[in-house]
């Protein structure tokens, strides 16, 4: 697992490790049934706050993106399908905008983006 | 407590040494009051000891650590005995020795009185420091020993008439600085405990 | 359970007072207490160590009344370090060593010694022959040499150079691994605190202004960094305290949730929080 803290960054500690948790069990590289550190094991290793690293898990089990067992640790849940759409939907739209703002910069028309995705499309298994 | 006492011998050690030359030199000396010297010095190492605990704040140290008052103030009186018991015997022993080897008189009941003499400054002393502090306590003590060792003295010139006198002046002596050195620090003990929790408030 | 509580706290010394004093520190957290010199943290530090009794009030230590006779006994759990290290100066680390090991039960003297030799402390030295880098690090192996569960620091890191506080922050850090291990740390060295703390405790003439956890503190101030005119923008309770640079320009301690979203905000240091807290609450 990869967790970077910046404090530069106006994000405050504990939206920075949920944030970058989450994205990880998005992307899929944390997958579910691993183990994550312990609170108190994290907080230390980083240097920040127990209570800051409580307060993220705590935020990521709220919505289903880790669960509890008892004495044994935290362990990455079921990917939550709904929202993992979701990720990909909004990646899918961001490189649609990168194409959309190439192909105006080109002079493509809209007709023939269109038609040059759907050549795309066809060409895919 | 054990610890405690272990502690103030450790702090005290450079000085036994100068205790024991002392010792040597004090038992050489003709018989008389002079010897027992050693062991009104050895009544004076608690105060030593408190004193260098005062210095360090090392005081202040032991009362966050696992100690009772009980033995914080009990150790200092149990060091104090011993101290006086080590140089008694050590004197003692070198006087015989020097008796069996010369011509030299040997005196054990003088000792004696100045071991009981020297609880007797202990227990009047050391509550005074307690509630006090070491340098007032100070003060105290060697007031008391000024007192104790002036009338000893003055006795010891009046008694010297014959023989059969001293024998049995210095058999009541004994009897009485007994009762005297047993009163006190039952008195004394007490005392200094309830300055000592006081003084930690 | 708490590490630390303490309830209505009163200490009436003539000349400074503590008053009305309610504390706690949760188990397995580091709390920091700051505040100026005479501001009461020692005297609040040998209140909870049952060193000083108070007027009014009750203090407990993991879970002990301070003032009863059990305390005795959690003082063995209980760890501290002063701000100069106390122990008589003609010992030499291996009596201070003897004398530990006689008066703690959970005494580990293999432990001591690997901390004696990481911390490079001759062991043939008398005690007042070191240099006060040496004594603060003596008397924290001392310290965590009994296996204590509760850490009380008063300015323990004070007169160290910062390499080697740095790795006696590390120490600390580690010690709080456990879950059932805590640390009060006093300290002057605000970064530190900022470094190792779960919650920071500012006590300022006897009283407590605030125990708050330090990450949350960080999230609620921010710094304001421009010129005077600009500062005007912004609602007056926003403003903590300023201080102007004297060429029109001005810094100040801002509440992020009272300034309008998007304005950008510097981020405040535990050290900035307090300093203006501090020059807030003289202007006041």
């Amino acid at each position: 697992m990869e967790l970077v803290i910046r404090n530069t960054a106006n994000q405050p500690i504990y939206e920075q490790i949920y944030s970058q948790i989450r994205a990880q069990i998005i992307a899929g590289t944390l997958r579910p049934g691993d183990a994550l550190p312990s609170i108190r094991a994290l907080a230390k290793d980083l240097r920040i706050s127990v209570i800051t690293t409580k307060r993220a898990y705590d935020e990521l089990e709220a919505d289903g993106f880790l669960y509890t067992v008892a004495g044994k640790g935290c362990f990455v849940a079921e990917k939550n399908l709904d929202l993992v759409r979701e990720h990909q939907l909004k990646e899918l739209e961001d490189h649609l905008a990168a194409a959309a703002e190439l192909a105006k910069s080109c002079g493509l028309s809209r007709e023939e983006l269109t038609e040059m995705l759907r050549i795309l499309m066809e060409e895919q298994p | 407590m054990k610890v405690l006492i272990l502690k103030d011998i450790y702090v005290i050690w450079r000085q036994m040494k100068y205790f024991l030359v002392m010792i040597l030199i004090f038992s050489a000396l003709p018989s008389g009051f002079n010897n027992t010297f050693a062991v009104v010095y050895a009544a004076m190492l608690p105060y030593t000891a408190l004193a260098y605990d005062e210095r360090s704040k090392w005081d202040q140290m032991a009362a966050m650590m696992p100690y009772s008052a009980r033995d914080i103030v009990l150790g200092k009186y149990v060091f104090g005995w011993l101290c006086i018991g080590a140089a008694a015997v050590l004197s003692l022993l070198f006087q015989a020795v020097l008796a069996l080897l010369g011509s030299r008189a040997f005196s054990p009941a003088m000792m004696a009185m100045a071991a009981l003499g020297g609880l007797c400054i202990l227990a009047i002393s050391l509550p005074v420091m307690f509630r006090f502090g070491v340098e007032k306590g100070r003060m105290a003590m060697f007031l008391v020993i000024f007192l104790v060792c002036g009338t000893a003295g003055a006795i010891a010139s009046i008694a010297v008439s014959g023989n059969a006198a001293k024998f049995a002046f210095q058999g009541s002596a004994l009897v009485i600085l007994l009762i005297a050195a047993m009163v006190l620090t039952a008195i004394s003990i007490p005392l200094s405990q309830r300055f000592y929790w006081q003084r930690m408030g | 359970m708490n590490a630390i509580e303490l309830s209505h706290i009163c200490k009436d010394f003539g000349s400074f007072a503590i008053q009305d004093l309610t504390l706690a520190v949760p188990s397995g957290t580091i709390c920091g207490l700051v505040g100026e010199n005479g501001a009461g943290k020692s005297t609040t530090i040998r209140l909870l160590c049952g060193a000083l009794r108070p007027d009014s009030g009750t203090a407990s230590a993991l879970g002990v009344d301070v003032s009863s006779p059990e305390f005795l006994a959690a003082k063995e759990d209980i760890g501290v370090v002063l701000d100069e290290a106390y122990f008589p100066e003609s010992l030499n680390a291996v009596q201070v060593g003897k004398i530990m090991a006689a008066t703690y039960r959970r005494w580990d003297q293999a432990l001591y010694e690997r901390y004696l030799k990481r911390f490079d402390l001759p062991v043939g030295k008398q005690f007042k022959d070191y240099s006060r880098g040496m004594r603060m690090k003596l008397a924290i192996a001392v310290a965590l040499s009994h296996q204590p569960k509760l850490l009380v620091l008063d300015e323990a890191t004070a007169g160290l150079d910062p390499i080697v506080r740095d790795e006696i922050l590390d120490i600390f850090n580690d010690f709080t691994r456990e879950e059932d291990h805590s640390i009060l740390i006093s300290s002057h060295i605000l970064s530190d605190l900022e470094k190792l703390c779960d919650y920071i405790a500012f006590l300022h003439q006897g009283r407590l202004l605030f125990c708050e956890e330090k990450d949350r503190l960080l999230e609620e101030y921010g710094i304001f960094s421009d010129t005077a005119a600009q500062l005007e923008c912004l609602l007056p309770e926003a403003i903590v305290a300023r201080e102007p640079n004297g060429y029109g320009g001005v810094r100040a301690l801002v509440k992020r949730e009272l300034a309008p979203v998007g304005w950008q905000l510097e981020r405040a240091s535990v050290e900035d929080i307090i300093l203006f807290l501090v020059k807030g609450a003289k202007n006041a």
